[in-house]
């Protein structure tokens, strides 16, 4: 039994270990995250989001414009879909940059 | 389920200077939002012109109203918005020199508009000017010796701009109300006014979609005189309300409580004064 539930345990963390990959978007007017919901709400029914990470995949902060989204491992977004979601949101999405494995982040070209 | 909430909200809506919710929320496309906002004012101080004088009879006037509020937007530059208002008001009128106690309750008056803004995105700042034609619905009753209504169908424009930065927040918002011609051959005067927001955001969470707004409102307003068949609350005045406002919110949930301190009011004749104002609203967007 407790093998069992060792082996659980381990096949558990081995799942969670499948990072997503992250992306940033520097969108413009995004200055209130009460506002914001509606960027969260487009954003995370894109087919390519990550649920599971930060609220519904999107993370928003205000201080610097920025919106994270996780993306499903192996999927690439569509930035076209992912403009418009945040317009539709209400705000401009100016760039986008990937995140790298060791954190540098590198202009995705549109 | 999403097109019931919309079409519930459409058919209950009124507007004033100030959207449901808030200025700010929600500006996402076929987004919508609910608030109830309970509202209280009134006094026992007798005025003549811009002086207290006695109140012997102890004549007063105090009006609660809990305001169901609801907006829907269509895109960020167009949204329609709707305020249904429940009332419960009592007074102490003099009648041949006695006073005389009064009250009603019921629906008020609906208030439908349709905010129309022009948004500008920039880089650490967003900003708006809306323009907002409204009306106002005689839904209130006209009846009884004290009514909640003069029964008249009125037109409202307010013009606003609104710009907001991380840290800050500031409204500027003017508006005029015209009104028609009631029933019992009432008419309330005709008004115009403008309200200043200016605030800041001390603190929010991005991880939790968290925050405050700590703002300070200045309001100033004229109203023409009623005509002599008047008997609601209405009363020709130029007033000016300050003070704080206190926003919270969390998610797509806000609590906003207000205080008006009443600064400066002049009235025509000899009426009560309108008194200082409080409001607590709970909203949500969606």
């Amino acid at each position: 039994m407790k093998i069992k539930i060792f082996l659980a345990f381990i096949l558990t963390l081995a799942s969670n270990a499948v990072i997503a990959d992250d992306y940033v978007v520097e969108v413009h007017g995004l200055v209130c995250s009460f506002c914001a919901q509606g960027v969260i709400k487009n954003v995370s029914k894109l087919p390519f989001i990550d649920q599971s990470r930060f609220t519904k995949g999107v993370k928003v902060e205000i201080e610097d414009q920025k919106v994270t989204i996780s993306v499903k491992s192996g999927e690439r977004p569509d930035i076209d879909g992912l403009f418009e979601a945040i317009r539709s949101g209400g705000y401009e999405p100016i760039e986008v940059w990937v995140v790298q494995s060791d954190g540098e982040l590198t202009k995705v070209e549109r | 389920m999403r097109r019931l909430l919309a079409a519930a909200l459409f058919l209950c809506t009124s507007s004033h200077a100030h959207q449901p919710v808030m200025d700010m929320a929600p500006r996402w496309a076929n987004g919508y939002g609910i608030q109830i906002r309970y509202e209280w004012y009134g006094s026992n101080d007798l005025k003549r012109g811009r002086d207290d004088i006695a109140n012997l009879q102890g004549l007063e006037r105090f009006v609660n109203t809990t305001w169901l509020e609801g907006v829907y937007t269509f895109d960020r530059s167009v949204r329609l918005t709707a305020k249904i208002p429940f009332v419960h008001q009592r007074r102490v009128v003099d009648e041949n020199g006695l006073p005389v106690k009064q009250s009603a309750s019921g629906l008020g008056d609906i208030v439908i508009g349709l905010p129309l803004k022009r948004y500008s995105n920039r880089r650490g700042m967003t900003q708006n000017w809306s323009f907002t034609p409204s009306l106002r619905v005689p839904t209130g009753t006209s009846s009884g010796d004290f009514p909640i209504s003069d029964g008249s169908w009125d037109a409202g424009l307010s013009l606003g701009f609104s710009r907001e930065t991380p840290k800050f927040y500031q409204l500027y918002g003017l508006y005029y109300w015209k009104e028609g011609s009631g029933k019992r051959r009432m008419q309330t005067g005709d008004s115009f006014g403008l309200d200043v927001n200016l605030g800041i955001h001390p603190w929010h969470s991005n991880e939790t979609n968290s925050g405050i707004f700590l703002m300070w409102d200045l309001s100033a307003s004229h109203s023409d005189a009623p005509n002599q068949q008047n008997l609601t609350t209405a009363a020709g005045a130029d007033r000016v309300y300050t003070g704080p406002i206190f926003v919270a919110y969390r998610q797509n949930l806000m609590f906003r409580a207000e205080f008006k301190f009443l600064a400066y009011e002049r009235v025509d004749n000899i009426a009560l004064s309108r008194g200082n104002q409080f409001s607590l609203s709970v909203g949500a967007t969606f």
